[in-house]
């Protein structure tokens, strides 16, 4: 059941992000609204669901982009691996290690996906160009994550009885 | 405060199929394509759904903002209808002219315009790395891999992937798009258009130094490379980089179509594989 409510918000996410992204007024970046799903899920419930839900999310996500299949299959499964990592809950109570990560996360994410587009022979414009869209959407995850990680945990309490998460 | 109840941990054999099930499809690419037509054929219907809603919404407001200037608009337009049926008249009298200037020259008259697909975008990938867009009509409408896409206004792009209900289109701004084009000069110089990965603008590049290219010049399709078919407009000549010592030249070239605004589009049904 969680992983069916995991798949109803990816796909969410997914679909936000071909159609509502691109259109953002005044920012070049975009947020990646199922990177922002997965650094939550994974966050609140450890590595292998985020390695799981990231790889759900990447299907989804690689689906309705025109990068190279998989691309973004493995990316956000191996963040939601990472992010998930802590055993215990470090994100609880310490805001600027939360958004830390989220901004992290999302500049690695970038990065890399730039490495593997280049692996796989694409033509790419220059790295900074890069970092023009990854820097804004950064900023744009890391506010983003707060009102996802609250969806996600009040989804994760009602079903499985969960009452004591904090942020 | 209470303290959080432990994690029900998976089994690791759960982590390990799910980095199998990733290299798999990142690195095979027949299951990975299965996988990303079921994807994309489960999520059109939302996409087309939410972007309907999102342009009727868009429409609507406007509307409202216009609805002062739509009177002064529409006496425009009618202005615009006559002179337009005025031209049409001259056209169609240049197209007899025409007709009997080739029967005159014994040449083989160019066959008609192929079949239309009209289509609308419902999504778009829109980063460094791509342009492209997603359309609503796929293989079980005709769409088929390779076929080139129009609007009234010039050329757009060529459909790369298809999907049962939906195609992806990589628009001639990508960075990785090259279509053969030429000038419509005395010259007919010819050349590879690219796309950039930077603004709405394309490239011509290894012009020779010594063929005439200006500000102003149409570009239309050559039918080189076989993809696109001949004739079809591209934009027009927007600056010329020169450099003395640079055997070759440059044509930065603004495009037809706002590839930024694409909201309708056509889809050649003759063209593709």
């Amino acid at each position: 059941m969680r992983f069916l409510v995991a798949a109803g918000l990816l796909l969410i996410a997914a679909v936000l992000q071909s159609i509502v992204g691109p259109s953002l007024p005044l920012v070049r970046g975009r947020p990646d609204f199922a990177l922002v799903v997965v650094l939550a899920w994974a966050m609140l419930r450890g590595s292998t669901e985020g390695a799981i839900v990231g790889f759900l999310g990447g299907v989804l996500v690689d689906s309705v982009e025109y990068t190279p299949f998989g691309v973004h299959s493995a990316l956000l499964g191996v963040a939601g691996y990472l992010v998930g990592l802590p055993e215990v809950n470090v994100n609880r109570g310490n805001l600027p290690y939360f958004l830390g990560t989220a901004a992290l996360a999302t500049l690695a994410y970038h990065t890399l996906m730039f490495l593997l587009l280049q692996a796989r022979g694409l033509g790419l414009p220059p790295l900074f160009e890069t970092y023009a869209i990854a820097l804004p959407a950064a900023v744009l995850n890391a506010l983003l994550l707060v009102p996802t990680f609250m969806v996600c945990r009040r989804l994760l309490r009602a079903l499985s009885g969960w009452t004591q998460l904090r942020l | 405060m209470m303290s959080e109840p432990p994690r029900r941990r998976l089994p690791r054999w759960v982590s390990t199929l799910v980095v199998v099930s990733v290299a798999a499809v990142f690195l095979i690419p027949g299951p990975g394509r299965q996988l990303e037509r079921i994807g994309a054929t489960a999520i059109a219907p939302l996409q087309m759904g939410i972007s309907e809603t999102l342009d009727e919404a868009s429409n609507f407001v406007e509307t409202v903002q216009r609805v002062r200037s739509l009177a002064s608009e529409n006496a425009d337009y009618q202005d615009q209808v006559d002179q337009l049926q005025s031209e049409l008249v001259r056209m169609h009298e240049l197209e007899v002219e025409n007709r009997d200037l080739r029967n005159l020259l014994g040449m083989k008259e160019r066959t008609g315009p192929a079949a239309l697909i009209p289509v609308s975008v419902i999504a778009r990938d829109d980063t460094p790395y791509v342009q492209a867009v997603t359309i609503d009509r796929g293989a079980s409408d005709g769409v088929r891999q390779d076929a080139v896409v129009i609007t009234h206004k010039g050329l757009v792009g060529r459909v790369e992937r298809v999907n049962p209900t939906s195609a992806k289109v990589r628009l001639i701004n990508d960075l990785n798009s090259s279509v053969g084009v030429r000038l419509q000069t005395e010259a007919r110089t010819t050349g590879v258009l690219r796309g950039q990965s930077q603004g709405n603008s394309l490239v011509i590049a290894f012009i020779r130094q010594d063929d005439p290219v200006q500000p102003g010049d149409t570009v239309l399709t050559s039918g080189q490379g076989e993809v696109f078919p001949e004739g079809y407009v591209v934009g027009k000549v927007a600056r010329v980089e020169r450099k003395d010592a640079d055997p070759f030249q440059a044509a930065v070239v603004e495009p037809a179509v706002a590839m930024d605004k694409l909201e309708r589009l056509y889809v050649l049904a003759d063209s593709g594989k």
